[in-house]
């Protein structure tokens, strides 16, 4: 209900109603008020006037010097005027017309002077004449109820038309009104729609009105706006999340690699700390061995000690390739494929015979700056690892060396923005992304103790990382896993092998 | 009898060495840090030295260059663990690297060791080290 007195049309029609409620009244008894005194005065003017004529026609006449003429002549001004009544006083004698009725007290009341003095129907006259020696007074009662019925009638007919017009007017009101509000509330349907997000939805109107039309065609301008500029957001929006993802990722393979390189240090010292521990733990065992004799009870178990603790001591060894692996030598530019071809001629005695050798190694001339050696352990931890995914069931290792353009926008200064690929395919049991996730930890290994040490993978990243590559695996669980080694690609002769 | 000094902040690992040599018949002498050994050499001159080049609070490679600079006929023989602290690299899959060999002539050292080592390889070395 508030809402619908809100309105523009609701607003006008209130407006006009108040305005109407002080204004018509006012008009109302303006108008009455004119018509009514000047109907009265009309009436008494007459009245008087009739009155005073016969007055005077009584006067200058000699109708008084008979009574009956003066009855006739009574009769004739009740015919000639309309008069409820006439009556003469002459020298104390009352006369009176014979065809009306006179009031007792005619004489009494007088001249009603003001057309409202008496609250009957009838208005009074009274003129006095003089005549010869004779002193009298004419009494005329004119009726006054036609007047009144014709001011009734009049006050009607003002009523109506006020209503009337009032009506008419606030019809009219309502009608401009709505010839504004329509087009404002198409307008505002739209705009709605477009609010809501339906950015085609046209801000428009069928009205002519030069308002209506400059304020839609302004709006479907700053729609066109709006759309465009929440178009570039949206752009602006996506391209940031991207951004902010393709950070994130950047930051953590950061955090990642300053982790591997904290772990490398910690693991030199560690090193170092553990070559101390084993030399009193070989030394003395030996010593042991080489006093008692040579069937003493006692020998059987030390030479346990020693080769654990031998063992213990080869796993240090590839602890410590983590340790600054290229600090101390200069790399150099090495043919990756020749590389891999002499790993693999190296590691067939090692490939079981359930598993089959495929190699996909396209000859270049394109190198990769590091170091032969570590480049021959990365291929071989691979193939190795490949070959035990493959243990169980058999499948096929694929291994293979190509070059190709980098994939993203950055190049590594120094190098040709080309990279070298080794990839090293199998179709064992997979992995998990959980297992994919941390499987370049130092230590991280699925296998059961004893049969791996879970450092080759972390050596390999080290080695890939030390020469500015990046390597990365995809697996599925139960189809197989691929490794892929990517190094930037340099142009320059191989030392002779 | 044959003596031979050994310097290393280890006390296992001095005492172990010292064990063996001292069961496989020379008289051994001991020093945990670089100034010590050296001074012991000084006043008691040891027909090998067995010096633990990385050692956290004295310079091996210092030890190894005064005693050679004093006494250029001195038999040393340079220990270490390997790791990231000293000047020689690694390469993984051995214990006695080309590295070790070639920074071993720079230093000075007659012959390098890395720890662990074998009882029979200590004695060999210290054996064929006090024959010439």
């Amino acid at each position: 209900m508030r809402r619908a007195l809100n309105t523009l049309v609701g607003r006008l029609a209130i407006l006009q109603l108040l305005i109407y409620a002080l204004l018509l009244p006012v008009l109302f008894y303006g108008l009455d008020s004119v018509v009514r005194t000047n109907a009265l005065n009309t009436f008494t003017r007459h009245a008087r006037a009739y009155t005073s004529s016969l007055a005077k026609a009584l006067e200058l006449g000699d109708v008084l010097e008979s009574p009956s003429r003066t009855v006739v002549f009574l009769d004739g001004s009740v015919e000639g005027g309309g008069c409820v009544y006439a009556a003469l006083e002459l020298n104390g004698r009352l006369f009176g017309s014979s065809v009306t009725e006179i009031p007792a007290s005619v004489q009494r009341r007088g001249d009603d002077v003001e057309f409202s003095k008496s609250p009957d129907g009838t208005y009074a006259v009274a003129v006095p004449i003089r005549r010869a020696g004779a002193v009298g007074t004419l009494y005329l009662g004119f009726d006054k109820r036609p007047t009144l019925e014709q001011l009734s009638a009049a006050r009607n007919q003002i009523i109506e038309a006020l209503v009337a017009y009032g009506i008419a007017s606030i019809f009219v009101a309502v009608l401009l009104a709505r010839l504004v509000s329509r087009p404002l509330t198409q307008l505002q349907a739209a705009s709605r729609q477009v609010a809501r997000g339906n950015s085609i939805a046209h801000l428009g109107t069928d009205s002519k009105m030069v308002e209506i039309v400059d304020l839609s065609r302004d709006l479907e301008l700053m729609r066109g706006e709006l759309v465009g500029t929440a178009e570039q957001l949206r752009t602006e929006m996506q391209k940031r999340q991207i951004e902010q993802a393709e950070r994130a990722r950047l930051e953590n393979h950061l955090r990642h690699e300053q982790r591997l390189a904290t772990i490398g240090t910690f693991a030199g010292g560690l090193a170092h700390e553990f070559n101390n521990i084993l030399v009193p733990m070989i030394l003395y065992t030996e010593e042991s061995l080489d006093e008692i004799d040579a069937d003493h009870r006692a020998r059987p178990n030390l030479d346990r000690v020693l080769k654990a603790a031998t063992r213990a001591s080869s796993v240090i060894s590839k602890l410590l390739a983590f340790s600054r692996p290229m600090a101390e030598r200069p790399p150099e530019p090495v043919d990756l494929a020749l590389v891999t071809r002499e790993a693999l001629d190296l590691s067939q005695a090692l490939i079981p015979p359930n598993v089959e050798l495929q190699r996909e190694i396209a000859p270049g001339t394109e190198r990769v700056l590091g170091d032969a050696t570590l480049l021959n352990q990365v291929v071989l931890n691979l193939c190795s690892n490949a070959v035990q995914a493959m243990r169980d069931r058999g499948g096929t290792l694929t291994v293979a060396v190509l070059a190709r353009d980098r994939s993203t926008a950055d190049t590594v200064p120094g190098t040709t923005p080309r990279v070298l690929e080794l990839r090293v395919r199998d179709t064992g049991h997979g992995m998990n992304p959980q297992t994919q996730g941390r499987v370049f930890e130092p230590f991280f290994t699925t296998r059961e103790v004893g049969e791996g040490s879970g450092l080759g993978l972390s050596i390999v990243h080290g080695i890939v990382a030390s020469m500015g590559g990046t390597i990365s695996v995809a697996s599925t669980l139960g189809r197989g896993t691929e490794f892929v080694v990517e190094l930037p690609a340099v142009v320059g002769s191989t030392r002779a092998e | 009898m044959p003596s031979v000094l050994v310097i290393d902040d280890e006390a296992e690992v001095r005492d172990s060495i010292g064990q063996v040599l001292g069961r496989a018949g020379f008289e051994v002498m001991t020093a945990d840090n670089g100034l010590s050994g050296i001074q012991g050499f000084f006043s008691h001159p040891a027909d090998v030295v067995i010096v633990d080049v990385i050692m956290p609070r004295s310079n091996g490679i210092e030890v190894i260059t005064k005693i050679r600079s004093s006494y250029p006929g001195a038999r040393i023989i340079a220990i270490t663990g390997g790791g990231n602290f000293g000047p020689f690299g690694y390469k993984p899959g051995t214990l006695v690297t080309d590295a070790y060999l070639a920074s071993a002539s720079q230093s000075g050292a007659d012959a390098v060791m890395t720890k662990p080592f074998h009882r029979k390889e200590l004695i060999a070395l210290v054996r064929s080290l006090v024959k010439n």
